[in-house]
């Protein structure tokens, strides 16, 4: 256990130590609420205007609905960072000096994961306290204890999913200036496919059969759901069709998979499942590449 | 102290036989150099015994024990590359590899200031490893190595691309692990000179092991002594030595004459005395014993 927690720290310091690394980890949050802060939220503020006259609530909304995406967006950028210690070990040989000590390979393996669920949990459950506190001091309205608590958890599950994918890829690319571009842009990318920078409802239907097909898709629809189900109970004379309406607005109304009508618990679930099956493929690709 | 056998060993990457069927063994407390050009199979033979390559023919053993565990418990490799953490401090570096050997945190801050002070970095412990200079970055892949207390050291390269301080303070650590921990060490190098200090040495080449022996059996029968003579007149001394029967090579103002033997040496010395100017007896070395022996194979 010792080893397994020396050698987890020594990849969440190396992580931490490179500021440039970390500076891009965050590149595309920051991308984000620079658009948001620019013109996202002045264009949501004046749909909500529609119907809403508090100020305030408005700002509830478009910062509740902006900031459902940029959690999940945080989850795979970050995990996606810090996953880069593992392409980099390959590619300078700090593997081969941790493989020539009497450490279990699967220790080894498992210290990357852990060191990327922890830096990527860590940070975006203290992002989530502060939206709360944001939230809470500009627009006078809090979110609610329970639903703090219940996002720790979901944030928790989104984490484990992105850490699976991303170290996925980690395995498998094997230049680290590949896999620092790609860590570069994968934010924004699925950003814009996943209707993080912008409702789904404004793009095209093919754009959303392939949104349909990437799990954070579904992780932001859940999650923005989560995060506006009390700002929009706060809206008068909110239902029905306009209800329906401004949840298409929002990007909270689940869009099934490939046009079929599948429940978001579902959709949920076979994220799950993916980022199962692609740590066990991770498993069995570090255990090749680590027995060569 | 702890000895290595090598048996039939083999390993092909594809179409690529890079390892043929070598055995060699290393006894206790003995420094053993492995010497060849490159692409010979050197870094392959050192990875598969550093446990790094795992496909491979033939049997590995430390002490008649081929258990990997056993094996990597009991070896330390200093690669040629740096691998440390160049954004870690020196101690946190340190700490967490050794952390992979001691389990007990006492015991692994204990062996932490052993090496500290055996290999004098005391004053940059606390420094990141990439700010350090290239012979102090040396000497902590050096803790890293010997921090499992290794009783077989494995240095690949170690010397390479180091200034002729650092590489004297290298095998000065290196000479001190032999005689007074009685390490058993196994080299590779590019420089002859560094194998010339070894206790065995085996030359490699495409896959197969050429010669092994100690360097002085090597010299004797892989280099020739040269007498370099610079004489008062050039026409008297070629003649003399067309006269002797003796093959010479001119470069400026020197004439070059291979010999066998340091009693022909003397003969031929004193054969050319009053031509002689001056005169300089050049030890065959490493050099001409590896020129040779790949220049032979090669042939």
């Amino acid at each position: 256990m010792t080893d397994l927690i020396a050698l987890t720290k020594r990849n969440i310091k190396v992580f931490l130590r490179d500021k440039m690394g970390v500076f891009f980890s965050f590149l595309s949050v920051i991308i984000m609420l620079f658009l948001y802060f620019a013109f996202l939220g002045k264009t949501y503020s004046a749909s909500f205007s529609e119907y809403v006259s508090d100020k305030n609530l408005i700002n509830f909304l478009s910062l509740s609905q902006m900031m459902g995406g940029v959690l999940v967006i945080n989850t795979l950028s970050l995990a996606v960072g810090v996953s880069g210690t593992l392409v980099n070990d390959q590619n300078n040989n700090a593997l081969d000096s941790l493989l020539v000590t009497p450490i279990k390979r699967y220790k080894i393996t498992l210290a990357y994961y852990l060191s990327v669920l922890f830096i990527t949990y860590v940070l975006t459950v203290l992002m989530w306290l502060i939206t709360v506190l944001y939230v809470g001091f500009t627009t006078t309205y809090w979110y609610s204890f329970s639903l703090i608590i219940i996002i720790v958890l979901v944030l928790l599950l989104f984490t484990i999913i992105s850490t699976a994918i991303m170290v996925f890829l980690a395995t498998i690319i094997k230049s680290s200036a590949a896999f620092g571009a790609l860590a570069s842009i994968i934010g924004t990318v699925i950003g814009f496919m996943s209707g993080i920078y912008m409702p789904l409802v404004v793009l095209g239907q093919g754009t959303k059969y392939v949104a349909s097909c990437v799990p954070f898709t579904h992780m932001t629809i859940f999650l923005k759901g989560l995060m506006l189900k009390e700002p929009l109970s706060y809206v008068p004379f909110l239902s029905g069709e306009a209800l329906k309406e401004v949840r298409d607005y929002l990007g909270i109304n689940n869009i099934g998979f490939l046009g079929l009508n599948v429940p978001l618990w579902a959709l949920l679930i076979g994220c799950c499942l993916l980022a199962f099956g692609l740590g066990i493929a991770s498993v069995y690709i570090m255990k090749r590449k680590l027995n060569k | 102290m702890i000895s290595l056998d090598i048996l039939h060993l083999s390993k092909r990457y594809k179409d690529i036989l890079a390892i043929n069927d070598i055995s060699f063994s290393i006894n206790k407390g003995d420094f053993y150099a492995f010497l060849g050009p490159n692409g010979a199979g050197k870094s392959t033979t050192i990875k598969i015994i550093a446990k790094l390559l795992s496909d491979y023919e033939g049997s590995v053993t430390l002490d008649n024990n081929s258990n990997d565990d056993f094996i990597r418990s009991k070896i330390g490799v200093v690669f040629q590359d740096n691998v440390l953490d160049g954004l870690l401090t020196v101690k946190e570096n340190l700490l967490y590899r050794g952390a992979l050997y001691i389990k007990d945190k006492k015991k692994l801050i204990e062996r932490y200031e052993e090496l500290k002070e055996y290999l004098h970095f005391a004053d940059f412990e606390n420094q990141k490893f990439k700010t350090l200079s290239g012979g102090q970055k040396r000497r902590v892949e050096i803790a890293r190595a010997l921090f499992s207390n290794p009783e077989l050291l494995i240095l690949d390269e170690p010397t390479t691309g180091l200034d002729p301080e650092t590489r004297r303070f290298v095998w000065e650590c290196i000479n001190d692990l032999k005689i007074n921990k009685g390490l058993t060490i196994l080299l590779t190098t590019h420089y002859m000179e560094e194998a010339s200090n070894c206790d065995v040495v085996t030359i490699i080449n495409k896959g197969q092991i050429i010669v092994t022996g100690t360097p002085s059996e090597l010299k004797h029968k892989y280099s020739f002594d040269r007498i370099k003579i610079v004489p008062f007149e050039e026409n008297e001394l070629e003649k003399a030595l067309k006269e002797l029967g003796l093959s010479f090579k001119k470069v400026v103002d020197e004439y070059i004459i291979v010999v066998n033997s340091t009693q022909e040496t003397i003969t031929v010395i004193k054969q050319l005395e009053l031509l002689i100017k001056q005169f300089e007896v050049i030890k065959g070395n490493m050099d001409d014993v590896f020129l040779n022996v790949i220049g032979e194979i090669n042939d």
